[in-house]
């Protein structure tokens, strides 16, 4: 892969795989910089990304492993914030749909959240998101199945919520 | 659902601050493919190894020395700082010496956007946060000085502190506290979501009077993620090294491998240079060398080597040269290690009639040494009436080079009236001296006889022929080199080429993933320092990757060698792009490559004819 073709694929990916990662871990901050980390660490990996079935798979997988990772919590107490991240005018404040629907999700089990994530906002056919989550095909429609039911209680509850809330305005 | 997930698809409004620019990115990820590890830079255009993805992540490894102490005992109290020492003890170094070598490595970081650099210095600040390990923590006390330096970059950490304290009580104090919170809590958990649990190991490592590692490791619901941490611990009386290194390694144990076996060695070089610390400070040159005592030459081994001889050997303690032909002091090779002794041989007439010397130099690397060892063999080879209150050479007979089974050797007999025996006869002195280069160190070995003169001339018969190859054996037996046969003629310890993925994995070492046409990489430590290799179902092991130094092939070959060092060695050896390919002798299936850079030996392989796995 060379500078122009890597280019194109962060240019056209990046967007698309930081809302993936914060549905998947609801912090917007740490999800842009773990997905950061990661293309940068994809054109440190480049050889590996062209082998890689799936280059787009392969950057939100290692964002995803770097936003749990408990000691990244730890060493970002022990050091000044990363200044490679550019400091640009203030962005437009998240939309309150998109709070409730990464709130909900928060209250999903890890791998159910994950998989539903995967499968309905990134698209992936069940087969790749057993493959990237190392999960049997079966084990990702069990967690799909649950993770949807679960979602769908959830996100009733808070349109029940906002109903009262206009009922009591 | 698609619906329902629309507000999440990623528009630009999204992001929190706007994405670094792709050129930026790339920056980043080209530092970080440099810093990544040390074999990276053998690589590039190299026809006779290749750089697997990732790049050939060797380090140098631990040195294998004994233990300190046992581990201190877990505390069971509540952990608190240590109380502050009632006040200096007289004897006990208070103060950081100007120029303490705390980050010599580091010397030419700058800072940048990315990195930081912060000292060394005393207003450093590093470790603000107390060490917490399963709900207890401790920090490191009230020192009365210290000295602390601090380099980061993006998920990367580097913070040491040297910190002195009133005695070495209280420096004990502190380290049983912070080497104990771990030791007590080898799993700690961070409940969920997502379950994390950190891991934490401790050992003791041959560093400063007491030296300790902790190796922290973190998993997610089950599977290793991204997360390392390497804490050495070292004291040396009143003195203690707390070095952190953080990063995003850990994830596999081969990857911990290959960052302490880049971090070890820098606290290695730390803790030597804290002997200033130590109760009796550093030994001084000459002394008894420390670790390097049981290398240089002993009274049964010179027994052995001159049993024809009729003298009786004493040691003693006398300070001399150890080779006539030395025309200065050996301290100026400048070893940063030496050990010497010396020996008179008394005849049955009550007078001296033998003396012998033996010496080990230990070099800061094998470059060095191969310098040290060109310097004494001109010695040798110039030998004439040699330094003040030398006898006068009657007779000198021609050099000898010798190969021994650890390295090169030259030795030189000369013969010197003896007029203190008798002035009309021909007893002179038949002195016997002798160098030999065992990876980076020197071993010096030097007998001498009354005997008529001319009776030297004998080179096949002359005790030094055993007298060096016992010098070279001795210097081996506790360097960073395996006895014998190190790497080739048939692998390097337990790992040989031909063996297959299942023995390879038995003899403990890490296969990893495929690459290129059916080859897989694997990473072995048979002899301490890592080694890549190679394999395929077809020919098993086909390739190995040696890059740390103080592993030497049969023929003495090894990391730092000079390329005329090697062609020595290797006689028959062919040009290559950027380097040498040899065959190994007595085989005619496989092959060592040789990489150089600026001249000097940087990467060694060991291969099967017709592999497929390297260039």
């Amino acid at each position: 892969m060379d500078a122009e073709e890597f280019d194109a694929f962060y240019t056209a990916s990046f967007t698309r795989v930081v809302g993936q990662v914060y549905a998947m871990i609801g912090d917007r901050d740490e999800a842009q910089e773990c997905v950061q980390e990661a293309f940068a660490r994809a054109w440190s990996h480049r050889a590996q990304l062209e082998k890689a079935h799936a280059p787009e798979a392969w950057v939100r997988t290692t964002a995803y492993r770097l936003a749990v990772s408990r000691w990244r919590r730890m060493v970002r107490s022990r050091r000044a914030p990363d200044r490679a991240l550019q400091d640009g005018p203030p962005t437009a404040p998240p939309d309150p749909d998109r709070v409730a629907l990464v709130a909900a999700l928060r209250r999903l089990p890890e791998e159910q959240r994950r998989a539903i994530v995967l499968h309905h906002l990134a698209d992936l056919p069940v087969a790749e998101v057993a493959a990237e989550t190392g999960a049997p095909v079966g084990t990702v429609k069990a967690r799909l199945s649950r993770g949807r039911a679960a979602l769908a209680l959830l996100l009733d509850e808070h349109h029940d919520e906002l109903a009262e809330g206009a009922g009591h305005a | 659902m698609p619906d329902l997930f629309d507000p999440l698809r990623g528009t630009p409004d999204q992001l929190v601050r706007p994405a670094l620019p792709a050129d930026e990115v790339r920056r980043r990820g080209d530092r970080m493919r440099r810093r990544r590890t040390v074999a990276a830079a053998t690589g590039a255009g190299l026809a006779v190894a290749l750089v697997v993805s990732g790049g050939l992540a060797l380090g140098r490894g631990l040195t294998n020395g004994a233990g300190p102490s046992p581990l201190p005992p877990a505390t069971q109290a509540p952990s608190g700082t240590p109380e502050p020492s009632p006040g200096p003890e007289v004897g006990w170094r208070t103060s950081i010496p100007a120029g303490f070598p705390l980050a010599d490595d580091l010397e030419d970081l700058v800072s940048s956007s990315e990195e930081e650099l912060a000292g060394p210095g005393r207003d450093v600040r590093v470790f603000d946060v107390p060490f917490e390990a399963c709900g207890r923590s401790t920090d490191l006390g009230a020192p009365v000085d210290t000295l602390a330096v601090r380099h980061t970059a993006p998920e990367w950490f580097d913070g040491r502190v040297l910190q002195v304290y009133g005695d070495d009580a209280a420096a004990r104090g502190v380290l049983e506290e912070l080497v104990g919170l771990y030791d007590a809590c080898p799993k700690d958990r961070f409940e969920g979501p997502p379950d994390t649990v950190a891991v934490s190991t401790v050992r003791p490592v041959p560093h400063g009077e007491e030296g300790y590692l902790v190796t922290r490791t973190f998993s997610v619901d089950g599977p290793r993620v991204p997360g390392l941490e390497l804490l050495h611990v070292v004291r040396t009386g009143n003195a203690l090294l707390v070095s952190n290194l953080s990063n995003e390694g850990g994830a596999t144990d081969a990857n911990v491998a290959l960052q302490l076996g880049e971090r070890d060695p820098l606290v290695e070089d730390v803790a030597t240079a804290m002997c200033v610390f130590a109760e009796n400070g550093c030994d001084a040159d000459g002394g008894d060398g420390g670790s390097l005592a049981a290398a240089v030459l002993g009274l049964d081994q010179l027994r052995d080597l001159t049993r024809g001889l009729s003298t009786s050997w004493t040691v003693v303690e006398e300070q001399r040269p150890t080779l006539s032909c030395q025309p200065v002091p050996l301290s100026t090779l400048e070893p940063r290690e030496a050990a010497y002794t010396f020996f008179d041989g008394t005849g049955p007439d009550g007078t001296v009639n033998a003396q012998a010397a033996g010496a080990v130099l230990e070099l800061p690397d094998v470059a060095l040494a191969e310098q040290a060892f060109a310097t004494a063999s001109g010695w040798l080879r110039d030998c004439g009436d040699a330094g003040p209150g030398a006898r006068p050479v009657a007779i000198a007979h021609d050099p000898v080079t010798q190969r021994t089974g650890w390295g090169p050797a030259t030795w030189r007999v000369v013969e010197r009236p003896a007029p203190e025996i008798c002035t009309e006869c021909d007893t002179g002195w038949i002195d016997a001296q002798g160098v030999v280069l065992v990876g980076n160190r020197l071993a010096l070995v030097s007998l001498a006889w009354t005997g008529d003169l001319g009776s030297g001339a004998d080179a096949a018969g002359s005790p030094m022929n055993d007298a060096v190859e016992t010098a070279a054996r001795l210097a081996a037996g506790s360097a960073p080199t395996s006895e014998g046969p190190a790497f080739g003629p048939r692998g390097l310890g337990p790992v040989h080429l031909g063996m297959s993925a299942a023995d390879v994995e038995s003899s403990g070492a890490v296969l990893e993933d495929s690459h290129g046409v059916g080859c897989t990489t694997f990473t072995a430590a048979p002899e301490g320092d890592p080694v890549l290799g190679f394999l395929t179902e077809n020919q098993g092991v086909s390739v190995l990757l040696v890059d740390a130094e103080g592993i030497l092939t049969p023929a003495g070959v090894g990391i730092g060698a000079t390329e005329e060092r090697v062609r020595e060695a290797y006689p028959d050896a062919e040009d290559v792009p950027m380097g040498l390919f040899a065959p190994v002798p007595g085989f005619t299936d496989r092959q060592y490559t040789f990489a150089f850079e600026d001249g000097r030996l940087v990467e060694m392989a060991l291969r099967l004819d017709r592999q497929s796995c390297v260039g």
